[in-house]
């Protein structure tokens, strides 16, 4: 899926996915601009993943361990789509 | 196997498992290379009522690589996606599958084709149909024109083909992974049994197949169609790969399925066995992920394969001068990682240059041979392998010498092989209609009714017997098939032993169908017997009734109530062979009922 695809998915309803290290708790707007790196750790055995299902309603769903709790968090769903707006499509 | 199951992680998730690659000058279109990619491995063919299908949420890869840095100049990228027609029915057929288009056919399969080269990406075909499982006389009736209706010409000028097949891939699986085991010679192997005929599991089973036929100039770098064998434009690496998204999301109360992220390589193939046989297991996984570019980290399993320290040690006495042979293994290296350097075979090359990589290496400069030799390059059949690979190429035999070092000799003339070096083998052979001479070249797949072989029904018009006038009616268009008029052509395993032999008794065609009764010399009453049943050998009719399981000792064999032999002697362990194929033969009936055999 291309980033145009996925910001597309996420507004209509399910699939678009996105993996975070680590999502804070305070408003995004108070945090420092997401910078671009390399991964230099290995994918832990319990990934942190969150993927957005409403891009409108800005709900989000964080799975963790082996639950999962869906937020309305527009910050966070505008945060994501932003970091998702960087990505390139990796052969 | 050649690549199935060759991996943990993979061996957990079959659709994008690469079982096997084949590339090779086309023998009927000479002026193309068809490359055959593999997967699903062991397909049971009666796996219903959801029959095998590639994974919709697979990316399926074939790379060349024409330049020889081991990184991909040309790529075929394969999609599918099913379509169901009827999501009420738990039916994949709800009537007879007569064409590709027949409403019939509820759970169908579509693919589109992406080449990517130094031009970029460009789509050459899509909404190409895959034909259904051979699922049995009723559901695909007509299964080779099926399969025929799926091979596409696509306007770019490739041919391809994708869908279920006969595994062309023959190999001992039972005797290599108990403790390499090889019958013909597992007298000799650490603990030790009677020498036996190989015995392929693989025979009776089915695989999925993207196979692609393409001009060679649409391959090459310069875009020419090389002549000369010793130009390096005319050697082609190839190599397979399947990949997943690196996200997955399941949404069983949606019933719904979300993916994101890259595609991730989870399986790849290039040479066979490299992954099976040279990478340690705690490797294979990663390797799998990996490139060919990459490979110079398992060059030392290469040069040092575990195999070759486990020969001489399962095989006591028998390989003595492998055991001794500490060097470095530069003819495995040159074979599987750099291709085989001018001046080493004459008249061939297909060298790549000095990054190692593994991958199938095609000069397509060599012609196809005219008589194919399943040893390739090992017994002069240079367009054979390690020269790309055919279907019918015996890779296993012929990595199976080099590795015991029949192919040392490449690089150094002074070492002097194992005589067992250039006999051990697994000893099996393909069986007729593992092949086909054209285009996608593997044979029709083995249909779900008809196997195991062993099934006592078959369709009239598979072969079997025409009713007699007076006969029931067989509404059904089946009948209860003697067992006898079908060809034979799977292996016989022999029950010997100890006190234990077996005769086998060749007859002459007209007796094809007939008892040969057995009695225990002194008692001729007391009498047991076995039909004579076609068992082709390299596909030409051989006539024999088998015995096997026969107590050491003497007996007499009966046809129609006449002694045909006495005293015929049975030894332990030994298998007694009678050839009465030139003796004159009483006329005979043929046995009329269904019964043990």
């Amino acid at each position: 899926m291309n980033r145009r695809n996925f910001v597309k998915k996420a507004g209509t309803a399910v699939t678009g996915a996105a993996a975070l290290g680590a999502v804070g708790a305070a408003s995004a707007n108070a945090e420092p601009e997401a910078e671009v790196t390399e991964p230099s750790a290995a994918v832990p055995s319990e990934t942190l993943v969150a993927y957005v299902r409403d891009l409108d309603s800005g709900e989000v769903t964080v799975a963790s361990g082996t639950g999962e709790t869906t937020y309305r968090d527009k910050a966070l769903v505008k945060r994501l789509v932003k970091a998702a707006r960087s990505s390139e499509e990796v052969v | 196997m050649s690549s199935h199951r060759e991996a943990p992680e993979i061996s957990k998730d079959p659709v994008a498992d690469n079982t096997d690659v084949y590339a090779f000058v086309s023998p009927d279109r000479p002026d193309t290379v068809t490359i055959i990619t593999n997967y699903i491995p062991l397909e049971g063919p009666a796996g219903g009522p959801n029959f095998f299908e590639f994974g919709d949420d697979v990316r399926y890869s074939i790379y060349i690589d024409n330049d020889g840095d081991a990184k991909p100049d040309v790529v075929y990228q394969f999609s599918f996606a099913s379509r169901l027609r009827n999501p009420n029915t738990f039916l994949y057929n709800t009537g007879p599958i007569g064409s590709l288009s027949d409403p019939n056919w509820n759970r169908r399969q579509f693919y589109s084709i992406k080449r990517k080269d130094r031009h970029g990406t460009k789509t050459i075909g899509s909404g190409l149909a895959s034909p259904p499982c051979n699922i049995g006389p009723r559901s695909t009736p007509h299964y080779p024109t099926l399969a025929q209706a799926a091979v596409h010409h696509l306007p770019t000028g490739e041919t391809v083909f994708a869908g279920q097949r006969n595994d062309g891939f023959f190999v001992d699986l039972g005797s290599i992974f108990d403790l390499g085991d090889l019958r013909p010679f597992q007298n000799l192997h650490l603990i030790p049994t009677p020498a036996a005929p190989g015995v392929d599991p693989l025979k009776d089973l089915n695989v999925h197949t993207i196979a692609i036929q393409v001009p060679i100039k649409h391959l090459t770098r310069d875009g020419s169609r090389p002549t000369n064998q010793a130009s390096a434009k005319a050697v082609l690496g190839i190599w397979g790969g399947a990949s997943r998204r690196r996200v997955k999301v399941i949404d069983a109360a949606n019933d719904a399925r979300g993916e994101s992220g890259p595609w991730v390589q989870v399986s790849r193939l290039g040479n066979p066995l490299f992954n099976e046989v040279i990478v340690p297991l705690g490797k294979k996984d990663r390797w799998n992920g990996s490139n060919p570019v990459g490979d110079w980290a398992y060059a030392a399993n290469v040069e040092h394969p575990e195999l070759a320290k486990l020969l001489p040690v399962l095989y006591p006495g028998v390989f003595p001068n492998l055991a001794g042979l500490s060097a470095a293994r530069a003819d495995l290296v040159a074979i599987l990682l750099t291709g085989l350097p001018s001046g080493i075979v004459p008249g061939f090359q297909n060298y790549t240059g000095k990054t190692l990589a593994d991958m199938l290496r095609l000069n397509v400069a060599i012609p196809p041979a005219a008589h194919p030799k399943p040893l390739g390059i090992l017994a002069g059949d240079l367009a054979g392998y390690p020269n790309g690979r055919r279907v019918g190429d015996d890779v296993v035999t012929i990595e199976l010498r080099a590795i015991a070092g029949a192919t040392y000799p490449l690089v150094n003339p002074s070492f002097t092989p194992d005589g067992a070096a250039s006999l051990v083998t697994d000893g099996v052979s393909p069986g007729p209609g593992r092949y086909q001479s054209t285009f996608p070249y593997l044979g029709t797949p083995h249909s779900g009714f008809d196997t195991p072989s062993s099934y006592r029904q078959t369709r009239r018009t598979s072969g079997g017997p025409t009713p007699a006038a007076g006969s029931p009616p067989d509404p059904g268009g089946i009948m209860t098939e003697h067992y006898a008029d079908r060809s034979h052509p799977e292996q016989v395993v022999l029950e010997i032993g100890e006190d234990i032999g077996a005769i086998v008794v060749y007859t002459p065609a007209e007796l094809h169908g007939a008892e040969i009764e057995i009695s225990a010399s002194g008692n001729d009453r007391e009498r047991t017997h076995k039909d004579v049943l076609n068992r082709p050998i390299n596909s030409r009719p051989t006539y024999a009734a088998v015995f096997d399981k026969i107590q050491e000792g003497s007996y007499t064999l009966w046809i129609g109530g006449a002694a045909i032999a006495r005293d015929v002697v049975v030894a332990g362990a030994s298998i007694t062979e009678l050839d009465w194929r030139d003796l004159p033969m009483p006329v005979v009936q043929r046995s009329s009922a269904l019964h043990a055999h």
